[in-house]
């Protein structure tokens, strides 16, 4: 833990115009953005967004056709790959092998000593409620069994970074729970993680920052609040009389109307104070309130764009 | 969490890939089997071979009169001059009905009958088989009576009338080239199998293993943290160990069992080609290793290592036959070129028509095509290794611009 904490005054993980062509595709075109220490970063897009494709020349195996990654503020080394926790969408493990002894050949080649590999391997198992079938073949294990295992492996060595290309895909509730709560003390330990998932109410609830890939470009990417804030900025109002008089008020901009309730944009500073004054002047206002967009509406509406 | 500090170095990474490698192999239930079935058919083999050598048969003949139980008896010294183990024994019958009837209840084998001045052998269902060594000895028995009394009819000695009359068989050289000459046969057919079946099963078994990786993506993984070389290096080396010790293992049971066997003189002939056998078999080996390994990482699903790997499958085959086949100056060339000089030239050491240099010589001959090999295979590996998507050609692997570290 020592050390993970010394970490944290670092950059994490910045990406700079990365780009792969395949032939005349680009797989990603140009896409920068940056995991500080510390943070959830969750990574969004439909498939074939790039994500995978994103993921793979961070971790180095796959080559970058332009553009840079940088790991604490200097090109990322070999070494510092080596010490990325990685688990990429197609989930790797020997089937035929035990739990136990594939998680320690996979942290001993990331260095850790055969026997700090059994405590750690054995110490995430357990938390896994995986400890009794530590000799079990992978094979034998289900499906949500297995993710846990394969997330052990990424976790094992003290990694600097997390990248978890859908982490969460094929787990049951209760697995989610257990995972989204490694990944947060991860990330509480200072290791910048980021991660791919169609679960967008998953990434909702626990990421700080967000990137959203559609067609190999970034089409947004910042903190979630930042992102909820740079849309449009509507309210709902709700009153007691009918709000037709809204249509043809300066500064307004009338999105949805139905009788009573109404969903507003102001356009100009000072429109929204003036409405209120003047609702509460006709009737009672219900509700007035702003509309915070849900992660799946900006989604949508990055990617429309 | 225990703290960790992790070792940064990775120039010794595949120590580690190599003790995984065998430590799996050691706990396939498969590959125990296999070794175990291939120790025991040795074993077996020499037991059966040990007994039916061991074994003498006899051959009862039926005859009518002293003359045929003359005849046989004669045939019988033949025989046990001839080194036979085998005895011929004369029964007499009263009458052909009998002997029939004796032949019907097993009693005899063959009946043996002169009628007029012609003498004849009969089986009872199938005539006698003519290479059999009861046969010949009745045929030369025969003979030599028959002349013997031609001989008495003329007036002159069985001797003066037979002389010259023998073509004697023999080499120019003395009479153990012609046993080396055998034991090298033997040995040539021995060798191509064993190596034949190991490059087979441990070639397969290291396309497989590449395969593995890259199908189910931990090679992925693997690859993150440890160079492609390394990664290649460890596997092939832990194939190696498993295969010469499987080698080793069947070798050293084979010259044990030679050594109880009616042919233990050939044990001090043998042993050194035997020797020589396992060290061109490691060369031989890692030359093909890396191909094998590239074969796999070719593939995309360990369905098609059987088409990516059927070039090598030809190599093999092919060796396996010339290897086999060659005698001669092709012989002298099969010792030299690589891979097929794992059978060529521990045949030739043994007929000792080898100088002590030649060995040498091939071997590094061997070894700097092994440099080639491992360069192509590792080229190929490591630029087909994270091309998922079903089959690559050879052509576009060894063009791929994608090159993992």
């Amino acid at each position: 833990m020592t050390e993970q904490q010394r970490r944290l005054p670092g950059t994490g993980i910045e990406v700079n115009g990365l780009t792969r062509r395949y032939g005349e595709v680009l797989a990603a075109d140009r896409v920068s953005f940056t995991v500080p220490p510390g943070t959830m970063t969750g990574f969004v897009g439909a498939n074939g967004a790039g994500k995978t494709t994103t993921m793979r020349m961070i971790v180095g195996v796959l080559a970058i056709s332009a553009g840079t990654v940088s790991f604490d503020g200097r090109p990322i080394t070999a070494a510092d790959r080596r010490r990325i926790g990685y688990m990429p969408e197609e989930r790797g493990l020997y089937p035929k092998q035990p739990i136990i002894d594939q998680l320690v050949y996979l942290a001993r080649i990331r260095g850790v000593s055969a026997q700090a590999a059994q405590q750690q391997a054995m110490g995430y198992l357990e938390r896994f409620g995986l400890a009794d079938r530590a000799k079990d073949k992978v094979e034998k294990l289900s499906l949500g069994n297995q993710q846990r295992v394969q997330v052990t492996a990424a976790l094992l060595g003290d990694p600097v970074a997390l990248i978890l290309d859908e982490p969460f895909s094929g787990l049951d509730p209760v697995a989610v729970d257990a995972m989204a709560e490694v990944l947060r003390r991860s990330s509480a330990a200072g290791v910048p993680v980021l991660f791919s998932s169609h679960q967008l109410d998953l990434v909702e609830k626990l990421c700080d920052r967000l990137v959203i890939l559609d067609h190999g470009r970034v089409v947004a990417h910042g903190s979630t609040e930042e992102l909820r804030g740079s849309g449009p900025r509507r309210h709902r109002l709700s009153a007691s009389v009918d709000l037709g008089w809204l249509r043809g008020v300066r500064g307004v901009d009338v999105v949805d109307l139905d009788g009573t309730s109404a969903v507003l944009q102001f356009t100009e500073p000072g429109a929204d104070q003036t409405v209120l004054a003047e609702t509460m002047r006709r009737g009672e206002v219900l509700e007035f309130a702003r509309i915070v967009p849900s992660l799946s509406e900006i989604y949508r509406e990055a990617a429309a764009s | 969490m225990s703290s960790t500090t992790p070792d940064e170095r990775t120039g010794s990474l595949w120590q580690i890939v190599t003790g995984r490698e065998i430590s799996a192999k050691l706990h396939d239930k498969a590959f125990i089997t296999s070794t175990i079935t291939t120790l025991l058919l040795v074993i077996v083999g020499f037991a059966v071979s040990i007994l039916i050598t061991g074994r003498s048969q006899t051959t009862t003949v039926a005859v009518l009169d002293d003359q045929g139980a003359a005849v046989v008896s004669a045939a019988q010294q033949i025989g046990k001059a001839s080194g036979s183990n085998d005895t011929l024994e004369a029964v007499r019958a009263g009458s052909l009905e009998q002997a029939t009837r004796q032949m019907d209840d097993g009693g005899a084998d063959l009946l043996l009958q002169r009628s007029g001045d012609q003498w004849r052998l009969s089986g009872l269902k199938s005539a006698p088989s003519q290479t059999s060594t009861s046969t010949q000895a009745l045929t030369q028995a025969v003979a030599a009576t028959s002349i013997a009394g031609n001989a008495k009819a003329l007036g002159v000695s069985p001797e003066r009338l037979t002389a010259g009359t023998t073509l004697q068989l023999g080499t120019l050289g003395s009479a153990q080239d012609s046993e080396k000459q055998g034991a090298a046969t033997v040995l040539g057919v021995v060798f191509a199998i064993l190596f034949y079946l190991s490059m087979i099963i441990f070639g397969y078994a290291i396309a497989n293993s590449v395969v593995e990786e890259k199908q189910s993506r931990i090679a992925e993984i693997l690859l993150t943290a440890i160079p492609s070389r390394q990664l290649l290096l460890g596997k092939i080396l832990g194939n190696t160990v498993l295969a010469l010790g499987q080698m080793v293992l069947i070798v050293g049971v084979a010259l044990a069992g030679l050594s109880f066997s009616p042919w233990k003189e050939y044990l001090s002939m043998v042993t050194a080609p035997a020797l020589w056998f396992l060290v061109y078999f490691v060369v031989g080996f890692m030359a093909l290793a890396c191909l094998w390994a590239a074969a796999g990482a070719l593939a995309g699903r360990s369905e098609d290592v059987s088409s990516t790997s059927m070039p090598l499958l030809m190599v093999v085959m092919a060796v396996y036959f010339y290897g086999m086949l060659a005698n001669g100056s092709s012989q002298v060339i099969a010792s030299y070129i690589p891979v097929a000089s794992a059978i060529a030239m521990p045949t030739r050491l043994v007929t000792g028509a080898a100088s002590w240099w030649e060995p040498i010589v091939s071997i590094l001959v061997s070894l700097v095509f092994s440099a080639f090999t491992i360069w192509a295979g590792e080229r190929i590996y490591r630029r087909a290794i994270l091309q998922t998507g079903g089959k690559i050609s050879l052509k576009s692997a060894w063009r791929n611009a994608d090159v993992v570290r």
